[in-house]
């Protein structure tokens, strides 16, 4: 039965070719029906698989395929004509400029941390006075304000959260210089944190954990977002603790829901005014302190998002007024 | 005849009605079935302000050595686990949800953000500290705990401080750990 069933079939393709063949057009539209076919096969299997996305760092890519921060910066008006200002006054010398400026674009390659970011966070924690703290007894410490804890977490606990941070201190040291100390004797020893490259990589690196540890939680309930916006909460972590920022989270997530919490983690536009709102904010740190410590904290905690976003994000994503406001 | 039946009739007892017994009978039940769930609920931390149970706690160290403390911690956690289950306001479910924060991560609802950096980064620590109370390890996973809790809550050592549900944590484990 199979053989009489081919054999009908390939006749019939005979006789539909001997017609073909008396028929010159209907020969000429097999062979562009079947090369068009070919080619249109041939360009789905090489096209990028629209299906398979492999995580939130590649759809955020898709998603903002623009960088939210500035290539320039200070990108705002008042860091600007204050960086001016300490250099005219030799309180920024420009060695010392350049040496954070070099240690800085290596450091955040590495880490893929966006360079304007890292910038303005060491610029709003120090003013870039890699020497500050070294006269009095203060408990934050250097370019980055490191304090005890944080130097624990660099010499203790560094592959906690990502297994990368260790080849950077070989990358730029060329060795484990860990126990990084604020060592005020030894300024330029490289496993002291008043050395220029040594702040510079540790801020990173601790900045970089808590960019870890927020992502790392919204992976896990997958829930997308923007990393350039994650960038963002990992600078308010890096000043007010991770837990302010989750108790922020908590308040979106529980009172406005998963769409507005969504909005928070991917819009820029959303971030900034859930930031500015300070309302929301004491109410947020209200869950973790009482009101007396609640209020001037989402205070700080506001005016320091507002300085670090005006000063590193790309003009064309901010308006005049964050542009131009002072910081405090 | 007729009078016999008609004092009979009259009787108040006869003209009781059943409804009266049953709701009796249900309003004693009731009663003694909910005085024996009430007495069965641990009774140390019933009634007390949150903060005050960190103190039994702290005493229950001190005092009682590790066996009172991990009695009084499995009191203090079925405590917090029925506030969190039905609490009577907000300010009572934030501080119940601040004690589960520092102590019973795994009570926390995973849609808490912080439930996951707890469980990964303090619970571990302060069981480690309860399985060798006293000791040199206990000491140090002790000064780990400090270090994930500040740089956690407050990175920069500014006056505003610690929360007092992690300074009370940090209290207790710090007493444990001490040689």
């Amino acid at each position: 039965m199979e053989k009489c069933g081919l054999k009908k079939w390939l006749k019939t393709l005979i006789s539909q070719k001997s017609r073909a063949n008396s028929n010159p057009w209907v020969g000429a539209f097999f062979v562009v029906f079947i090369s068009s076919a070919l080619t249109a096969v041939v360009w789905l299997s090489l096209a990028p698989n629209s299906k398979s996305i492999p995580n939130t760092h590649e759809t955020s890519k898709a998603l903002f395929p623009t960088s939210l921060f500035a290539s320039h910066y200070p990108a705002n008006g008042s860091f600007q004509k204050e960086l001016v200002e300490l250099k005219n006054k030799n309180q920024l010398k420009e060695n010392d400029e350049l040496e954070i400026h070099h240690s800085l674009l290596s450091v955040t390659d590495y880490l893929d941390i966006p360079p304007a970011l890292m910038w303005c966070l060491l610029f709003q924690e120090s003013r870039l006075d890699h020497l500050d703290g070294l006269e009095s007894e203060k408990a934050s410490l250097g370019l980055g304000q490191f304090s005890r804890f944080s130097f624990f977490e660099i010499n203790h606990h560094l592959d906690r959260y990502d297994p990368n941070n260790i080849n950077l201190i070989h990358l730029m040291f060329g060795r484990d210089i860990r126990p990084i100390m604020a060592k005020k004797k030894d300024l330029v020893s490289p496993s002291s944190y008043y050395s220029i490259p040594t702040a510079v990589t540790s801020s990173a690196l601790y900045l970089n954990n808590r960019y870890r540890q927020l992502t790392r939680l919204l992976d896990k309930r997958e829930i997308n977002y923007n990393r350039d916006i994650l960038w963002l909460f990992s600078a308010m972590a890096y000043n007010k603790g991770t837990r302010s920022v989750l108790s922020l989270w908590n308040s979106v997530y529980r009172k406005k829901g998963s769409k507005d919490f969504s909005l928070l983690v991917n819009d820029l536009q959303y971030f900034k005014a859930t930031v500015e709102d300070s309302s929301l904010l004491t109410r947020a740190l209200k869950k973790i302190w009482d009101e007396t410590k609640a209020r001037p904290y989402a205070k700080e905690l506001k005016t320091h998002t507002q300085n670090i976003s005006s000063c590193s994000i790309n003009p064309l994503f901010q308006t005049t007024r964050s542009l131009t406001e002072s910081a405090p | 005849m007729n009078k016999q039946n008609k004092i009979h009739l009259s009787n108040p007892k006869q003209k009781k009605s059943p409804w009266v017994n049953i709701s009796a009978f249900l309003l004693v039940t009731t009663t003694v079935l909910g005085a024996l769930y009430y007495s069965k609920r641990p009774t140390q931390f019933r009634g007390m302000a949150i903060g005050e149970s960190y103190t039994t706690l702290k005493l229950s160290v001190k005092q009682g050595g590790l066996v009172q403390f991990q009695k009084d911690k499995g009191d203090l956690r079925s405590h917090i686990e029925s506030i969190l289950q039905n609490p009577k306001n907000e300010e009572e479910e934030t501080d119940a949800t601040n004690v589960a924060l520092y102590l019973f991560p795994d009570l926390l609802p995973d849609s808490h953000f912080e439930k996951q950096i707890a469980l990964e980064l303090w619970a571990p620590l302060e069981s480690a500290i309860e399985k060798k109370p006293r000791s040199s390890e206990a000491r140090v996973y002790f000064e780990e705990l400090k270090s994930h809790i500040w740089n956690y809550e407050n990175p920069k050592l500014s006056s505003v401080g610690l929360s007092t549900h992690a300074l009370e944590t940090l209290s207790i484990y710090h007493e444990l750990s001490s040689p």
